[in-house]
């Protein structure tokens, strides 16, 4: 039976690829998880072929959504990992809210991500290593959140990282120091009372340190 | 014998005292009921159709209009249906009635409550109040009016539970609460079956029960199934009701009709329709299954309405060609597939048929056609139908609508369309018709709305199409039609919709709009039209939209139009307009415009404070945005179409409205796609012209702007404030004169998502702040004294930095963490680390003991917590 229901509904979305609002469907996911009391959300109608008419929502040529703009628009709730599904997604602007819970993994899926703005909330949680995977991000300012666990040290590949911060949350262990995070001083990272400081490579492994 | 006497007269006294109050009862009875009348009609405020009611005219009550009287000529029925009356019940004293037995007020415009006092018609058996604007409860006291046997409050707007006391009036047949906003009760702990009437059922007489369009909820309850036996006709349309059609329809086979559509109810349609001999009504919604075949000994079916919009493939099954009394057949919005069954043919008394939004492919066969000459309405549009029009068409001479919008027909539009004289509604949008618009079309002169966008029509409009004098929606957008406009063209009739969009017209827009013109909608972009805007236009006071991109019209400003008063689109978009921005000479100029676009122009001189700071719409602009109101009335006069609206605008980009998501549309019919035209969206473009002098800092207070476009002039000055601008979402400020700082408050909009300050003589740091941290460099380059990222350019430390002054929602300095931090510092510990390195590397190699060397550097990081590197 459930075989039978799996073979309609993939027969469904063979049958129907273009009506498909993949991506509407994504960021209506966050307007049913958030709590919207400035109603900034209303104008998110699913029903819609996708979801570029909306507002704080821009897309590109080819409608794909390119950046997501809430900062600082009175959200509370948690992220839905549905966000990941943003392939061309080049700016997450969520800063200044007041969103609770985990950074999902699937964040990390963004792979045309620049920036990821979510600083300024009540996050918990550690960085998830997947972010990673964000190979153009340029911006990641997870500051002022209440953040937990190491920084991961796979974080470091961001090659094109420009600005990191992860300041004023509890990250704890030693402070990952090479690739892109050669570059930043101190402040990044300040105001963590559990962080041991940067690594040293080759004396001192990551992963040497309390991070309980 | 005295005492004989004595008693006589008394006995005379009573009987004639008796009798005396009999007599005059007659007369009072009389007088009272037309006094009730009278005062009644009095406080109506239209009842011009009651000018017989009038005291002196008390002998003719009974032939008062809609006054009928029983023998002993006490008023018996009050009919007033469709009379024009408008006013309340309140001042109707029911009281006086006491021998009406029917009260007919439908279709007028009452409002306010339905008293209680009606419940002293106690003779009461027909009550009609349907499509009034009534409003509140229905009172209980309906419940002690036994003898009613029809109620009809449909069409009003009722709200609140139905008293559970209609269950007294064991007479009622017909009960009638259709259009309303009923709700079911509230759910009873005690109680299995929830939400639905159940009480309805002791009302064992009823046959027809209509509760569609409310907002009921519930299963219908066995009771109700079982114990109405003379149910003939039941009509839930359009509620919450829940439970399974299997259930409801095994159990009531009696039913000559059933509407069922737009609930809850689950499962597939049952094929089990050969039990049900006497339908002759049916409407059902499904979203799983087929179309049952054994619909096919439904031989006294007359009205067939199946939108199953089932996700998997069905076909029409065949035998629906046997049920020849079809008159209206709808199988809208299912996947079907294949092209129409022959057996169809056989139809031949149809005359509506909707199979729109399928997947339906195939011919339009000559053959069906001659058999169909019953047709009025004919809608199959969405489907992928293909072919040419046979020329049978002609021969549906009772066709009104034809709607074959959006498919795959081609060829050319037969010259016999102009035999169809009653046609009101002709749709041959988005198919691949070619040649010219046939000349006989301009015959069929019923013709409302002629839709033709979207195919590769060529040829001129010909003058006769003046002889449409019915047309009030003209759509030949995106087509290959060329020559000039007649002059006629511009002479329609009211609420019209003229948009030749795309197409290769030329020369002058006729100066021929009447002096009493109702164009609602004037759409002439992307055309070879020249001179200049006619000076009729100046009639069309009630213009909505005017769009005239990319044409080579020329001439100034049309500042005559700052008084229209419904204007909410004006795009005078790249043309060649020309000449300075007059100062407005009312005090609200343009008062519902929401989109201005002067872009691409020749416009000069200074932008005038006011003009910007009077648009009402755009200070705060409601929900409605441009169309809605006016798609809202349109779609209501035409029923469901879309395909006949080409495009609409929304968030400033033109887009088609067929590009609203398709499965719901069909799910939920046009409800859903009007929510989604109804946002607002406000927006100024004076990009490309030759502005010169400051930005007029008026412009910071028009609160509901979403974009500003002023990009390409010769703009001075500073940027101004635009703080309050807080639905902000493109600024576009490049390739001006503009100097100064880049205000810091620019970084509190944070629904900004474009931003262009490019290619002007800025100055100072970039604030390092909020929503401006998300953009890059593009939006900045081309001021060549700007420092600070994104721009590679580094601030010194005399470049005036901007006045960082901390919001109230951040307390901290999380925005500034590079302030005082500079690439020649990071340069700097780059080339210490690295001699500091080389060093390390050296001990390490001589000394092979680095554990005094691991604690050093701590010390030198200032590691807070020492004390585990001892």
């Amino acid at each position: 039976m459930a075989i039978w229901v799996l073979f309609h509904l993939l027969l469904f979305l063979v049958l129907e690829p273009t009506d498909a609002n993949l991506e509407g469907d994504a960021l209506f996911a966050l307007r049913r998880e958030v709590h919207d009391p400035n109603n900034i959300l209303q104008s998110w109608d699913p029903t819609l072929v996708d979801p570029c008419t909306w507002f704080h929502v821009t897309c590109d040529s080819q409608n794909r959504v390119t950046r997501l703009d809430l900062g600082n628009a009175k959200l509370s709730g948690k992220l839905v990992p549905d966000l990941g599904k943003l392939e061309r997604l080049e700016y997450l602007e969520l800063y200044m809210n007041n969103l609770v819970g985990p950074i999902p993994a699937e964040l990390g899926n963004l792979k045309s991500l620049v920036s990821l703005d979510l600083y300024h909330n009540n996050l918990t949680g550690s960085i998830p290593p997947s972010l990673s995977r964000l190979s153009n991000l340029r911006f990641l300012r997870l500051n002022r959140n209440r953040l937990t666990g190491r920084i991961p040290r796979e974080l470091t590949k961001l090659g094109n990282l420009k600005i990191l911060d992860v300041s004023n949350n509890d990250l704890c262990g030693t402070i990952p120091s090479t690739g892109s995070f050669s570059k930043f001083t101190e402040d990044s990272f300040k105001n963590n009372s559990r962080l041991e400081g940067p690594e040293l490579m080759g004396f001192v492994r990551y992963n040497v340190g309390g991070c309980n | 014998m005295e005492a004989l006497r004595v008693a006589f007269i008394f006995l005379l006294h009573i009987l004639l005292f008796s009798l005396f109050p009999f007599a005059l009862n007659i007369v009072s009875s009389d007088r009272t009921e037309a006094e009730a009348l009278v005062r009644w009609k009095n406080t109506l405020s239209s009842h011009d159709s009651l000018d017989s009611w009038d005291f002196n005219n008390v002998r003719n009550l009974c032939s008062w209009s809609g006054v009928v009287c029983n023998i002993e000529g006490s008023i018996s029925q009050i009919n007033l249906p469709r009379a024009n009356l408008n006013g309340t019940l309140d001042q109707l004293n029911f009281s006086s009635f006491s021998n009406l037995a029917s009260l007919n007020l439908e279709d007028n415009d009452f409002h306010g409550l339905i008293p209680s006092t009606i419940g002293s018609l106690s003779k009461l058996t027909f009550l009609d109040l349907s499509y009034n604007l009534l409003s509140g409860i229905i009172p209980p006291e309906i419940g002690i009016l036994s003898e009613l046997q029809y109620i009809s409050f449909q069409g009003n707007d009722l709200n609140g539970q139905v008293p559970y006391q209609i269950s007294h009036l064991q007479k009622l047949w017909y009960l009638n609460f259709g259009y309303n906003n009923l709700t079911s009760p509230e759910r009873s702990k005690n109680s299995l079956t929830l939400g639905f009437l159940d009480f309805i059922h002791t009302c064992e007489n009823l046959t027809y029960l209509d509760l569609s369009y409310n907002s009921f909820t519930g299963e219908i309850p066995n009771s109700l199934l079982t114990n109405l036996s003379k149910l003939e006709y039941l009509i839930l349309t359009d509620n919450s009701f829940q439970g399974s059609l299997q259930s409801i329809l095994t159990k009531m086979t009696k039913l000559k009709g059933i509407k069922l559509t737009r609930n809850n109810f689950s499962g597939s349609i049952p094929d089990t329709f050969s039990f049900m001999p006497n339908l002759e009504i049916l409407e059902l919604t499904s979203s799983q299954g087929n179309i049952p075949s054994s619909l096919g000994k439904l031989r006294n079916l007359q009205h067939l309405d199946l939108t199953i919009n089932s996700p998997l493939n069905s076909t029409i099954p065949s035998e629906l060609g046997l049920c020849t009394n079809l008159t209206y057949l709808a199988l809208s919005g299912n996947s079907l597939t294949g092209s129409l069954p022959l057996s169809l043919a056989n139809l031949t008394k149809l005359s509506t048929l909707f199979i729109t939004d399928s997947n339906l492919s195939g011919h339009i066969l000559p053959y069906f056609i001659p058999n169909w000459t019953q047709l009025m309405i004919l809608w199959i549009q969405n489907n992928s139908f293909i072919g040419e029009i046979p020329s049978e068409i002609g021969l549906l001479t009772n066709l009104t609508n034809l709607v074959l919008s959006d498919n795959r027909f081609s060829g050319y539009i037969p010259q016999v369309i102009g035999s169809l004289q009653n046609l009101e509604i002709l749709n041959l949008s988005i198919n691949l018709f070619s040649g010219q618009i046939p000349p006989t079309i301009w015959n069929l002169t019923k013709l409302r709305i002629l839709v033709t966008f979207h195919n590769n029509l060529s040829g001129t409009i010909s003058p006769e199409i003046g002889d449409l004098t019915s047309l009030m929606f003209l759509d030949l957008s995106m087509n290959q039609l060329s020559g000039q406009l007649p002059k006629t063209l511009s002479i329609f009739g009211e609420g019209m919709v003229l948009n030749l969009k795309k197409n290769h017209f030329h020369g002058t827009i006729p100066n021929t709009f009447p002096k009493e013109c109702e164009l609602i909608q004037l759409d002439l972009s992307e055309n070879q039209f020249n001179g200049t805007l006619p000076s009729t236009l100046v009639n069309c006071r009630m213009l909505q939209l005017l769009d005239i991109t990319n044409n080579e019209l020329s001439g100034p400003f049309p500042f005559w139009m700052e008084t229209f008063p419904e204007l909410q689109v004006l795009v005078l978009k790249s043309n060649r307009f020309h000449g300075i921005i007059p100062i407005s000479k009312v005090k609200h100029p343009f008062p519902k415009l929401q989109i201005l676009d002067m872009s691409q122009n020749e416009f000069t001189g200074i932008l005038p404070v006011e003009f910007l700071y009077h648009f009402k719409a755009m200070m705060n602009a409601s929900e409605k945005g441009i169309a809605t109101g006016f798609f809202i009335i349109f779609l209501k006069s035409i029923r469901v179409d879309i395909n006949f609206l080409s495009t609409i605008l929304l968030k400033g980009v033109t887009c088609e409205l067929r590009s609203i998501r398709r499965t719901t549309i069909l799910l939920k019919g046009v409800t859903c796609e009007l929510r989604s035209i109804r946002r607002a969206y406000t927006s100024i473009d004076l990009s490309n012209n030759k502005f010169q002098g400051n930005i007029p800092s008026s412009i910071g207070k028009i609160k509901d702007l979403h974009s500003l476009n002023l990009a390409s002039n010769n703009f001075t000055g500073h940027i101004p404030s635009l703080e309050n601008l807080t639905s902000l979402e493109s600024l576009d400020l490049h390739s001006n004169k503009l100097v100064g700082e880049i205000p810091w408050q620019l970084t509190k909009l944070t629904t900004m998502s474009f931003l262009n300050l490019s290619y002007n003589q800025l100055f100072g740091s970039i604030p390092q702040q909020g929503q401006l941290l998300t953009f890059d460099s593009n939006s900045y380059i081309g001021n060549p004294k700007l420092c600070g990222l994104p721009l590679t350019k580094m601030c010194r430390n005399d470049e005036p930095q901007p006045k960082l002054l901390v919001s109230t929602t951040q307390k901290d300095d999380d925005f500034n963490i590079f302030d005082g931090f500079t690439w020649q510092v990071v340069l700097m510990g780059y080339g210490c680390g690295m001699l500091f390195g080389l060093v390390v590397g050296y001990l390490i190699f001589r000394y092979e003991k680095p554990e005094w060397l691991i604690g050093f550097v701590y010390r030198v990081y200032k590691i807070k917590d020492g004390r585990r590197w001892r």
